[in-house]
């Protein structure tokens, strides 16, 4: 099984760690919601629910990762699985009607920060096949569509309305994936960068060991030559003073014969 | 005024660039659709055409100030700040709380939190959502006139319970993209300093090995100096070795003769 590299590790546990955040600010914001009286309990129910699931998941992926290696194809089905709850849960506070449709977008956001652009694209794409084949289903009445507001059904299915509303959730997605994908992009670039710095300089320690070990030699044999030098030095003297001795040894028994 | 000194934010700059020359380019094509098809009238469709225009006045003027080397911090705050308001104003005027596009401003957020982390991602934040709610109230209050994109019988800009959905939406949109971005462009800061650190390690490391291997070039100099001196006193030491042979010749010639 193909598991996550190092560096999609790296982004994953990251992940893993705001994503309880994120899904208690959207807690405490729907208990806001429901608290004022915005949306009755049932109507935010569903939502509840996606985020339990979505915080279970997350708590689930960051135990496996805790423990081992995560495999490639269970980072993706959990993204997957965070879209289609948070979708579903769309699904049940209005559809299009609601304007927390944005929603899947931080799926998109992670799933390019955590595979690149190519990925995040994927992302995006069927986060938005999903809302648009939920969307018509809707529309072609295929589907229950859920009323969060008490609105009559006239402006989700006005042309105009839902044309602009896909469109934006459209661009919103794709534009997401492809920006956070540069972003993640020059992390990577630095995080090689820094590999790669990290190579050379082992490299290079290694290198200057040998070449330190060299210059040690260096000054040894340097050393030994001095001693060398400086005996020989001796023995010379020794000798110019042994040659003068005998010079003189010499010159005196030259008079000696004279005499 | 403080000038973007550092290439980092430079680098990021860029990026901003690139991206809004890419939003403004699918908002432009999107615009056009819209147009061609009918979804927005002649009015709305032009001060969509002049948001799109004067967002990309202050685009050209940050690759001028860039490629001028003038580029101060002061400009790229005033470009992202214009950004936020163009896209305000532009959608105000395309229905404002109607139109399901007030999630722009999370692009400038986006970016401003690229550029100058955390602390600015915040600050763009509420800036937007400031406005947004401002609009909102003074549109659900009817201070400012609401020009209805959808012609609808019964307008939702006057239900509370969406405007407060859509509001509480753009909260969570705006400072989670603004939290998550800081997050992500600290990250990459942080390995910015990291990677700065390792090539300070390895110019060090690098400089030192040059220095050993001087060293050692000037150790093995010394020893070729010391060889030749050596080589000249073992030929003196050789000759007086000789020397001292013929001289006790002598005396022991000498010494038979007397």
């Amino acid at each position: 099984m193909i598991c996550l590299n190092e560096r999609q590790t790296e982004k994953m546990k990251l992940w893993l760690q705001i994503k309880p955040w994120v899904i208690a600010i959207g807690f405490l914001l729907i208990l806001f919601e429901n608290l004022t009286g915005v949306r009755t309990f049932l109507g935010v129910l569903p939502g509840y629910i996606a985020l339990i699931v979505v915080l279970v998941i997350g708590l689930i992926m960051r135990q496996s990762l805790k423990r081992r290696k995560m495999w490639l194809i269970l980072a993706h089905a959990s993204f997957i699985i965070d879209a289609s709850v948070i979708l579903a849960g769309i699904y049940f506070h209005g559809g299009l009607e609601t304007p927390w449709a944005f929603g899947p977008v931080f799926v998109t956001f992670m799933g390019a920060y955590v595979f690149g652009t190519a990925v995040g694209i994927v992302y995006a794409t069927y986060t938005f096949s999903m809302f648009l084949g939920m969307f018509l289903l809707e529309y072609y009445r295929i589907i229950p569509h859920f009323s969060i507001f008490n609105l009559p059904d006239l402006y989700w299915i006005d042309e105009g309305y839902f044309a602009d509303s896909l469109l934006g959730i459209f661009m919103l997605n794709f534009v997401m994936a492809i920006a956070v994908g540069a972003v993640s992009r020059v992390t990577d670039q630095r995080s090689e960068k820094i590999e790669e710095y990290v190579r050379e300089l082992e490299e290079s320690y290694s290198r200057v060991r040998a070449v330190e070990v060299e210059a040690e030699q260096a000054a040894k044999l340097v050393e030994e030559k001095n001693a060398e030098l400086k005996r020989n030095r001796k023995i010379i003297k020794d000798r110019e003073q042994e040659i003068t001795e005998v010079e003189r040894d010499i010159e005196r028994l030259k008079k000696e014969k004279k005499t | 005024m403080t000038p973007v000194s550092t290439g980092v934010k430079i680098e990021n700059i860029r990026i901003y660039l690139y991206i809004k020359w890419f939003v403004l380019a699918i908002v432009f094509l999107l615009n056009i659709f819209e147009n061609l098809a009918g979804l927005m009238t002649v009015m709305q469709a032009t001060i969509a055409y002049m948001g799109i225009f004067v967002a990309a006045v202050t685009a050209f003027l940050l690759e001028w100030s860039i490629r001028k080397n003038k580029l101060v911090n002061f400009i790229a705050h005033v470009s992202l700040s214009i950004d936020i308001l163009v896209i305000v104003l532009v959608l105000y005027f395309h229905g404002g709380i109607e139109n399901s596009w007030l999630f722009l401003a999370v692009f400038v957020i986006f970016l401003a939190s690229y550029i100058f982390g955390f602390l600015a991602g915040f600050i763009y934040a509420s800036f937007s959502f400031i406005i947004v709610f401002a609009m909102s109230v003074m549109q659900y209050l009817e201070f400012i006139p609401t020009l209805a994109l959808f012609n609808l019988p019964e307008a939702h800009w006057k239900n509370i319970q969406y405007i407060t959905d859509y509001v509480t939406g753009m909260f969570v949109l705006y400072f989670a993209s603004a939290f998550s971005i800081g997050l992500l462009t600290r990250l990459a800061a942080q390995r910015a300093e990291r990677l700065n650190g390792y090539r300070a390690n390895l110019e060090k490391t690098i400089k030192n090995e040059e220095e050993t291997k001087k060293k050692i070039v000037a150790a093995k100099e010394e020893m070729s100096v010391k060889d030749a001196e050596l080589e000249r006193l073992q030929r003196i030491s050789a000759e007086q070795q000789l020397k001292l042979i013929e001289l006790k010749r002598e005396i022991e010639k000498l010494r038979g003769m007397g």
